[in-house]
């Protein structure tokens, strides 16, 4: 499937990929809109990095390697032992940003990526089959399952992959730059799987 | 394929990795004495063994963390990967490293 450039309102146009959808037999998938997204870099071990993630977005971000946890509206990635990834609706983003700024400690960084990534969300029994065939990540269940992510390689593009449920349903972030490649690498495996 | 443990992330592929040479090679404080041989040999001259080896590794698609790797460079074999700042295992007796010529204990740090 090609990316169509008519009849694209402007929400469309906040992702790299126009909102662009797929559907086959045993596979779904959809680019999500816009979602804003909060690059964190400090020292989790330090509790007042802890307590101001806490106040500022009630989410918490000393988890577990490789995975994520999801708190009302935001969800938390596990992305290196000093480094998280943040979504949020785009519409708080910069609030939170502020937020996050005034309470935190020095030594921590805080940056808006929400327009740097666009997320693709996969669907449907042929999700781990058409993932399968462009990352060497073990993507079987017993050791790739709901609440888990990881960064790895699809083709040539770093991304983001975290599963969300075991039917399964995965996202796939991926840098805007990359977005169409990825997209049109997912499409036509998709035919084969 | 080749496997190898990233200290955070576990095992991944390979193809998710890069090497970047020879671990554990302080920079020199004394940099405004020292000749210009001298600074060469830090900035260029890396040893070169056949068995074991140090190396600098980085999970370039993953976590994006470095960390340090004990690899055999006849065999390919990695014995072990550590964080950056950790003990250095010891060289496993078994290893080809007994027929290494150079520095493969990693003593230039």
């Amino acid at each position: 499937m090609t990316v169509k450039f008519d009849n694209v309102t402007p929400a469309d146009m906040a992702t790299p990929l126009l909102a662009a959808n797929h559907s086959s037999d045993g596979l779904l998938m959809q680019e999500l809109s816009l979602t804003g997204k909060i690059s964190l870099r400090g020292d989790f071990a330090n509790s007042a990095v802890r307590d101001a993630v806490q106040q500022s977005m009630s989410l918490p971000v000393e988890i577990d390697a490789n995975t994520f946890d999801r708190v009302g509206d935001g969800t938390v990635f596990w992305l290196g032992p000093d480094e998280r990834m943040i979504y949020s609706d785009i519409g708080s983003v910069d609030k939170h940003i502020s937020d996050l700024r005034g309470k935190l400690p020095g030594g921590c960084s805080v940056v808006d990526v929400s327009d740097y990534y666009t997320v693709i969300r996969l669907s449907g029994e042929k999700v781990r089959a058409v993932l399968a065939s462009g990352t060497p990540l073990d993507l079987h269940r017993s050791v790739f399952s709901k609440g888990q992510c990881a960064q790895t390689r699809f083709g040539t593009a770093s991304v983001l992959l975290s599963v969300h449920d075991d039917i399964p349903v995965m996202d796939l972030q991926v840098r805007w730059s990359f977005a169409e490649y990825v997209w049109k690498y997912l499409c036509k495996v998709a035919d084969y799987c | 394929m080749f496997i190898i443990q990233c200290p955070w992330c576990g095992d991944r592929d390979q193809t998710e990795f890069s090497c970047h040479g020879e671990a554990h090679i302080a920079r020199p404080k004394n940099t405004e004495s020292m000749t210009d041989e001298q600074w060469g040999d830090y900035v260029f001259f890396r040893s070169n063994p056949k068995g074991m080896h140090r190396e600098r590794w980085v999970h370039a698609h993953g976590c994006r963390r470095w960390f340090n790797a004990l690899r055999d460079t006849a065999t390919d074999e990695i014995f072990a990967t550590y964080k950056v700042g950790e003990t250095p295992p010891e060289i496993p007796e078994s290893s080809s490293a007994n027929t290494s010529t150079g520095n493969a204990s990693g003593d230039r740090s």
